[in-house]
């Protein structure tokens, strides 16, 4: 059985600075949770918070009902914390995964099989002999991962575990990871600050800013509707934009139609998140956002288009991602812009 | 008359090897727990501990001395002009010079290493063993660095030793009393004798730090 | 040791020039010195001799031997003045007329120290060897400079008067200087001899003096005039030059730069034994 953790009243200062600020946080037994949010955003103050390594200025995290700060050795071993950095020691890999194993007092053949068998699940079982620190960053990464995983935690916490590798390499990763703890049940906690990995691999996301909680919910919801621009940009939404919302519920953006409309709002001033394949171009005249065509590229299975709004006063740089089908945009071309509903979303 | 040099050279590196390991088992932990704990008075024990580093061997010696004579407060021991006088001035040489690279050690460890290994499921001594197993070389070096300076210092051995033949004499006090005497012969075959010594823990060390600059991380 | 062996070739360039110039009216006028080995090995004749030399224009011959062998050769008349120390055969040898003339020259002065409490009780020996032998039966330690110096061979030469072989535990050899050696006596309760000036200059000693006075501690350098029928006018001068005011002060100084401590005490203003 996973482990439950709660958070409660969590503040952290550093320099006389507030860093971290959680009211509350709860994460489920067996739960995939994932962390996102700049650099900068508390995440990993949180993550140590959370591994009982660091302990709050105030308030509590709780480990089934333990508070970290009283929590005896034992129970701190049911964690396993994956640092940002794969701090291997300069051992061979397999006396890497077999130190903590002798920590916890487990006779030899059965550290060396549960260590073999680490290894096995993420593919390293090769670099056994090898001397830890001299393997490839990816290498040592799964390693390090094995190491945690060998100790069979019922928390395990992740930051940035793919860090510095490259995006094929971060997917095969993510995908040996998925697998590797399939068939366990361990609460995993894993920061990151890229979007698609979270939304492709969480039960749940947290969405922090600034040292503050700014979402909790599954990835469909945040995705979906983040709460605030702040979310939204951490969400990977392109296209930010000032508008309005008015008594019947259009969205206008400098007193454009935009094609969006909201019945939950309320008139008042609003916030247009838009992915870069929300933005759809149709010739000039036909209403919707008056914008210029500043350069046009080829994506990965679309064009990008890059586009000036005219709005009343000043020219707001926007995005758009077109089919490769539809005609492109000439540089120049004063056209009109839309927005898809589905992938926009209207904020306060 | 003058001891047979094998006899000096014998004493001489039992002395400073004693007093070397004691050293070390003082120093070492202490830069271990200087260089990882975050409590008050810990910049204020660094400062001694450089401060160590800085004294004269003829000051710490005439410290000693002063302890050790029978007039002294440990006078009882009857500890002055002994060999066991002597590694007791040696410890108070090398201690702060083995503390204070055991602790530049640990601090070239990655900062987060020591709660890395907690996290990993370590006890507190399992964790300062698992540094000082991944510091293994630098600390060798320190204590080697201490066995090197217990070795080529004079004032100390002099004071708190005495020179007397068969008993406390050592390789450098045998120099500096045949320099005395004209026997400019006798005294370069102990400062031979010493260089080459020098030189092996020199050259041992050398190799110590390529060996650990190669396992250093990438 | 380069320095000495400059001076004397200064000294000898000299001896060469008055002789030179003055023509053949003092040309014989040398003598034979002969004196101990101590003296000579001290360095205090090369030290002083060439000045004499100079002063006078008397060329000196020095014979080094035993204070004994000394004696004979002045009572044979193979020499012209003598400079020894061996009182009671030297107050036999004026008996027996063989002298014109004996003045105190010098002489140094040591003392046997150890612990307050003396507990090889040297305080009622009756010589100096006597002490010694009792400390050795008594097993109590023994500081010895152990570094070929003046004092350690006076030492060395008392163990033997002593007929002890000075070996052992109790028996240890510093080998430093005075002040070092009495410091450690005094740390190690051991006993130890001293020349009385080097005692006194040493501060915070845990020893005092355990014996001392008796004659095998001094020695008294006298130089003698030997009677011949015919006189060597140089041997009366060097006797009376080392008895004056400045060659006395120098002797007092002598040794001073090299060992930290005057290896002689001068005599004659004193005018006593």
């Amino acid at each position: 059985m996973g482990a439950e953790l709660t958070v409660r009243d969590v503040r952290v200062a550093r320099g006389g600075r507030q860093v971290l600020a959680v009211d509350h946080l709860d994460v489920k037994a067996s739960e995939h949770l994932f962390v996102l949010g700049p650099n900068g955003a508390g995440k990993t103050t949180l993550l140590r918070l959370l591994s009982a390594v660091d302990r709050p200025d105030r308030g509590d995290v709780e480990v089934d009902g333990v508070p970290t700060r009283r929590l005896g050795l034992e129970e701190r071993r049911r964690i396993g914390y994956v640092t940002q950095r794969p701090a291997l020691l300069g051992t061979t890999v397999l006396r890497n995964l077999e130190l903590p194993l002798r920590w916890r007092g487990l006779p030899r053949e059965r550290r060396r099989a549960l260590a073999l068998a680490a290894l096995e699940r993420l593919q390293v079982a090769h670099l056994a002999q090898r001397p830890a620190l001299r393997l490839s960053g990816g290498e040592q990464q799964r390693v390090n991962i094995a190491r945690s995983l060998a100790c069979d935690p019922d928390l395990l916490l992740l930051d940035e575990p793919a860090a510095g590798l490259d995006p094929e390499a971060r997917a095969i990763f993510f995908t040996d990871l998925e697998r590797a703890l399939a068939d366990r049940a361990v609460t995993t906690v894993q920061v990151t600050h890229r979007p698609e990995e979270a939304l492709r691999h969480a039960d749940r996301l947290v969405v922090l800013v600034d040292g503050a909680v700014r979402q909790v919910d599954t990835p469909e919801m945040i995705s979906r509707m983040p709460a605030d621009a702040a979310v939204a940009t951490v969400m990977g939404y392109d296209n930010l934009l000032t508008a309005r919302v008015t008594p019947d519920g259009a969205v206008l953006v400098g007193e454009w139609p935009t094609g969006l409309h909201t019945d939950d709002l309320g008139p008042g001033p609003a916030v247009v998140a838009a992915f870069a394949n929300a933005v759809r171009i149709v010739p000039s005249g036909r209403g919707g956002l008056p914008a210029v065509v500043r350069g046009v590229s080829p994506g990965r299975g679309h064009r990008v288009v890059l586009l000036d709004a005219r709005l009343p006063g000043e020219r707001v740089p926007l995005v758009s991602h077109l089919g490769v089908d539809a005609p492109a945009p000439a540089p120049g071309e004063a056209v009109c812009i839309w927005f898809d509903d589905a992938l926009s979303a209207v904020l306060r | 008359m003058v001891d047979p040099v094998y006899e000096v050279l014998a004493r001489s590196a039992l002395v400073s090897l004693t007093a070397s390991l004691v050293a070390a088992a003082i120093g070492i932990p202490l830069g271990t727990w200087l260089a990882l704990a975050r409590i008050p008075g810990r910049g204020f024990v660094t400062a001694v501990v450089n401060t160590g580093m800085a004294v004269p061997t003829v000051v710490v010696g005439l410290f000693v001395a002063l302890m050790l004579w029978r007039s002294g407060p440990l006078g009882e021991l009857n500890l002055i002009y002994t060999v066991r006088g002597m590694v007791i001035a040696q410890v108070l040489l090398a201690t702060p010079l083995i503390t204070s690279i055991t602790m530049a050690a640990v601090q070239l460890l990655p900062p987060e290493l020591p709660g890395h290994l907690r996290s990993l499921g370590a006890n507190r001594w399992q964790v300062v063993v698992r540094i000082w197993v991944e510091a293994k070389l630098p600390l060798l070096a320190a204590a080697m660095a201490g066995f090197g300076h217990a070795i080529s210092e004079v004032g100390a051995a002099t004071i708190v030793g005495g020179n007397i033949h068969g008993q406390t004499q050592v390789m450098t006090t045998a120099i500096v009393e045949n320099v005395g005497r004209g026997e400019f012969g006798a005294a370069l075959v102990y400062g031979g004798v010493l260089l080459a010594l020098a030189f092996l823990v020199n050259g041992l060390l050398s190799s110590v730090q390529q060996r650990s600059g190669a396992w250093a991380r990438n | 040791m380069r320095s000495r062996a400059l001076l004397a070739a200064v000294a000898a360039a000299g001896v060469l020039m008055a002789s030179g110039c003055s023509g053949g009216s003092e040309a014989a006028s040398e003598a034979i010195l002969a004196t101990t080995t101590s003296t000579q090995d001290s360095g205090l004749l090369d030290e002083l001799l060439p000045d004499f030399e100079e002063d006078t224009g008397c060329t000196m011959k020095t014979v080094a031997v035993g204070s004994g062998e000394a004696l004979e050769l002045g009572e044979r008349g193979d020499a012209d003045v003598l400079l020894v120390h061996s009182p009671d055969a030297e107050e036999e040898f004026m008996a027996d007329g063989h002298g014109v003339s004996r003045e105190p020259v010098m002489h140094n002065d040591f003392v046997v120290v150890g612990p307050e409490a003396d507990p090889a009780e040297v305080g009622g020996a009756a010589d100096a060897a006597q002490a010694l032998t009792l400390i050795a039966e008594s097993g109590a330690p023994f500081a010895s400079r152990g570094d070929d110096s003046g004092t350690h061979a006076k030492e060395l030469a008392l163990w033997e008067e002593a007929g002890v072989e000075p070996s052992g535990d109790w028996y240890f050899e510093t080998g430093q200087g005075m002040g070092e050696t009495l410091t450690i006596a005094g740390q190690k309760s051991a006993y130890a001899l001293t020349d009385r000036g080097t005692f006194l200059a040493t501060a915070n000693l845990e020893a005092s003096i355990a014996f001392e006075g008796s004659d095998d501690l001094q020695n008294y350098y006298h130089a003698i005039v030997v009677d011949r029928e015919e006189p060597a006018p140089c041997a009366e001068d060097l006797s009376t030059w080392l008895l004056e005011p400045e060659v006395q002060e120098r002797i007092g100084d002598f040794g001073v730069e090299e060992y930290g401590e005057p290896l002689f005490v001068p005599d004659a203003e004193s005018g006593e034994e």
